[in-house]
């Protein structure tokens, strides 16, 4: 047999032993983190698997997925084993936006650890400039965090271990420190910027402005809050990292994020406008105030306050007109709010007191019928609260489900009295709580069935590894694979020895071998018959085809030598193939272990997630029990101040009525001495009702 | 008299709904009392949601090394630099020559990418052995027409995992984008 035919058929049983080979492609390994690296890939540079997976997590970031950022850094930390300080801190960020504060608290304590390792390790001063950046708003965000747990000494010592604060985050410092102070002026205490503010923001400006109020200083506060009223403001530009912890909403577009950065400058304004009127009223000043709040704009959010004070500053300078139509206006617009009650009220006694009696009573009538009417309205909202099974299905309102915030749901109840109640920053927490339980819930059950359909794939592993071992064993791989390793050292022998030989007919092919059978026959035949008949002249022909023959074959020598060199190679690059396919094939049949691990990991974590969705089950329960109890005490108060405003109100119109009655007294005094009695009869029968 | 109280009233009322953190910052120690058991509830929610991402992490982890282990993993990965002279409208991979993924942008995963995200197009399994890469990236050029770019890759799939980037990187030189190809090295 030529060496070519050998080696066709070699070739043939490793693609046997391959194509029976490829069914493992299900199979175990945890290879996975551990840096096996040869030597030639040590020369080569490694990729920064860490900027790699976190710029992984910022593509959900930016597409307003907070929480599958925050899965995937959580991912990178576990295939990683750690994170560097940027992705740290931006896991930080990450958890604070999902609620998760004290994780975020914990993750930005270890924050400044990790930045001064990573510091030492690289000197170069762009980087110690950035790593004093993030230290920087680590602290900040540590500091807002303790703040907002109430843990106003570790803000202090946060905020204290701040040594220089660049002017892109000097709003935020001034803010923190101001709040952690609160009342007391901590101006002095601030460190000074690295460089030169072109102007105090709007929020520090507003901030003193408050202080300044608490501790009576009032034409401090007055010149502040017109310096924030008469000054155009511009919003600051925010960082990545600002708008990672400030937890902005995230705009889909430049235009939209302007728009609210318009509308958000306009607000403080507008606050100032309303704290400025404020002052002077408190200060009996009302012809200011009245001046202050007549261009106050419609469309604020703080219109509500300041219609009440425009209103109550018209009745004090005697703009009785405007003062009715103001009153009538707020209490009509607003009717469940406090201040719309207080209007109505105060409506009423202005009509008695400005217009007629009879007026007055008409005027006191409407607004009882008012407050009855509201009576009846929290008794129905009470009843129909304390019957609603689910929390989140009483009174859904339809602009939820349209205008569905992206990322961050909120509850946003049809009922007024419930969104009233909901101002209560507590309730709403807790009602916030119910939706991120939900929402957990939703989780957990989507875990469930992934863990379902794991212990599927484990199955389907187990027999496939159960089929390979089979297989292993009645085929004989070992052997089949051993056979062909000595074939193939015979084969390169061979070779070896055809190519030392340098023997051109070696490589000869089918058609060349033949030829050459032919031409050894026709030796032999003249051989034979070469003593009967001159054959001079067919030896001459045979050693001519011969020549020939030898001349194609040494012309194709060398490529063919090549070639087939070229081919036990390729059968020794197949054979390691082989070899490592082997070896992976040994090492699924030999280690049981991580299938078994993985089995158990899979059971594990069913255990885990039926008992969190217990727990969840269990704590929504308390939490929903902590919100009946919140919005009873709030029914139960507002049923107080309505009952005391219709007390007053009926107290203000008997008055009115008594005022009548004296009046009609007076007159039927004058007109008939004999009418008197009955006229006051009447009066007090119509007062006595109320 | 009473209009005096009614006045404290809106003060509190003014300042309590349009400066919460100030508000806050005045009533924290009244109200640290009263919300000492919504805290507990808060931190047990709290404590659950960070088990529930633990868990995912796990899970996640786990179906990886089953489904595609990394002896015979490949992942692919898509970047694009600043998307100047190139809006991506969507990708196309080809392993030899074999469909293996597409994907179709929205505007805001555009965004995302041009601000420095890289998305994870592909997760699947090879075995080892020689491969050719194909990718074929269609978009909109700084004159708004429609133009493709590609490019091929040939590689090597061992008994590691193997992860490989198509960057869509713009080109100043000549003003056109251009894809490259990176493998991860680990």
């Amino acid at each position: 047999m030529g060496i070519k035919v050998s080696f066709t058929l070699f070739a043939k049983m490793l693609l046997l032993i391959l194509f029976s080979q490829a069914t493992v492609s299900y199979g175990q390994s945890n290879q996975y983190g551990e840096s096996a690296q040869s030597d030639d890939s040590k020369l080569v540079l490694q990729t920064d698997l860490q900027d790699k997976y976190y710029r992984q997590a910022l593509y959900f970031y930016f597409q307003g997925d907070h929480q599958q950022a925050l899965v995937q850094i959580e991912q990178s930390k576990a295939k990683l084993k750690r994170l560097d300080s940027r992705a740290t801190l931006f896991a930080a960020g990450l958890q604070l936006s999902a609620g998760l504060l004290q994780q975020a608290k914990a993750t930005l304590v270890n924050f400044d650890a990790l930045l001064n390792v990573e510091k030492q390790r690289e000197n170069s001063s762009n980087k110690s400039a950035k790593a004093s950046e993030l230290r920087l708003i680590a602290l900040l965000s540590l500091s807002n965090e303790y703040l907002s747990q109430g843990e106003i000494t570790q803000a202090k010592d946060s905020l204290a271990s701040i040594e220089s604060v660049s002017s892109t985050y000097y709003q935020e410092y001034h803010v923190l420190t101001q709040l952690a102070y609160w009342p007391d002026d901590s101006r002095l205490l601030l460190v000074k910027p690295i460089s030169e503010l072109d102007d105090t923001s709007a929020y520090i400006l507003l901030n003193e402005a408050l202080r300044l109020i608490e501790t009576s200083q009032y034409d401090l506060a007055i010149n502040a809050l017109k310096t924030i009223k008469n000054n155009q403001w511009h919003q600051e530009e925010h960082g990545f990292w600002q708008t990672l912890f400030l937890n902005e909403a995230s705009f889909s577009s430049q235009r939209d994020e302007q728009q609210m950065a318009i509308l958000q400058g306009q607000a403080i304004q507008d606050y100032a406008q309303l704290l400025l009127a404020q002052i002077y009223i408190s200060q009996q000043r009302y012809d200011l105030g009245f001046s202050e709040l007549k261009t106050f704009p419609e469309q604020s959010p703080y219109a509500e306050s300041a219609l009440f004070l425009f209103a109550f500053a018209s009745q004090q300078v005697q703009q009785y007109d405007i003062a009715f139509n103001l009153l009538n206006l707020h209490y009509k617009n607003y009717p469940y709010s406090q201040l719309g009650w207080q209007s109505a009220e105060l409506m009423a006694q202005q009509v008695s007191d400005q217009q007629s009696l009879a007026q007055g009573v008409s005027a006191y009538q409407t607004v009882e019928s008012f407050f009855l009417l509201r009576q009846q309205d929290l008794d129905t909202f009470s009843m129909a609260f304390n019957q609603s099974i689910n929390l989140l299905d009483f009174s859904p309102s339809s602009q939820v489900s349209q205008h569905k915030p992206e990322g961050n749901d909120h509850y946003l109840p049809e009922s007024v009295w419930l969104q009233q109640a909901l101002y209560d920053a507590q309730l709403a927490n807790l009602y916030q709580g119910v939706i991120a339980i939900d929402e957990q819930a939703q989780q957990v059950q989507s875990l469930l069935d992934k863990t379902t359909w794991l212990a599927e794939i484990i199955t389907l592993n187990q027999a496939r590894k159960k089929n390979i071992i089979a297989a292993k064993e009645t085929r004989d791989t070992q052997n089949v694979f051993k056979q062909l390793k000595t074939e193939r050292d015979r084969l390169a022998k061979l070779l070896n020895q055809q190519l030392a030989n340098k023997q051109a007919s070696a490589f000869a092919n089918a058609e060349e071998r033949q030829w050459l059978t032919r031409i050894a026959r026709s030796h032999s035949a003249l051989t034979q018959i070469a003593d009967k008949k001159n054959t001079a002249d067919y030896k001459q022909r045979l050693a001519r085809v011969e020549g020939v023959l030898s001349w194609q074959l040494a012309q194709q020598y060398p490529q063919r030598a090549w070639q087939h060199r070229k081919q036990l190679s390729q059968v020794d690059n197949a054979i390691a193939g082989v070899t490592a396919q082997q070896q992976q094939l040994d090492k699924i049949a030999n280690s049981q272990l991580s299938l078994e691990l993985s089995i158990k990991k899979q059971q594990q974590s069913v255990k885990q997630l039926n008992l969190l969705l217990t727990q969840l089950a269990q704590l929504r329960e308390k939490i929903s029990v902590k919100i009946r109890q919140k919005v009873k005490l709030y029914i139960d108060e507002q049923g107080v101040v309505l009952a005391e405003h219709l007390l007053s109100t009926r107290q203000g119109m008997a008055k009115v009525l008594e005022r009548m009655a004296k009046a009609d007294k007076s007159l039927a005094i004058k007109l008939a001495p004999s009418a008197k009695l009955a006229a006051a009869e009447k009066v007090s029968t119509i007062a006595g009702t109320y | 008299m009473k209009l005096c109280n009614l006045f404290k009233t809106l003060t509190v009322l003014v300042l309590a709904l349009s400066f919460n953190s100030v508000s806050y910052a005045e009533s924290t120690a009244n109200a640290k009392k009263a919300t000492e058991s919504s805290s507990e509830l808060a931190q047990q929610l709290e404590q659950l949601k960070s088990q529930v991402i633990q868990l995912n992490r796990e899970l996640f982890i786990l179906e990886e090394d089953l489904l595609f282990p990394a002896s015979t993993q490949i992942a692919i990965f898509v970047s694009v630099d600043t998307g100047r002279f190139f809006a991506l409208d969507s990708v196309e991979v080809k392993i030899n020559d074999k469909d293996v993924a597409g994907f179709l942008y929205t505007k805001r995963q555009r965004q995302a990418l041009e601000q420095g995200g890289i998305q994870k197009l592909y997760l699947g399994n090879l075995k080892i052995g020689q491969y050719q890469l194909t990718a074929i990236f269609t978009g909109v050029d700084s004159d708004g027409r429609m133009v493709k770019r590609a490019a091929e890759y040939q590689f090597d799939k061992d008994d590691e995992s193997l992860m490989i980037e198509l960057k869509l990187v713009d080109n100043t030189k000549n003003y056109r984008s251009q894809v490259v190809i990176e493998e991860w090295v680990l």
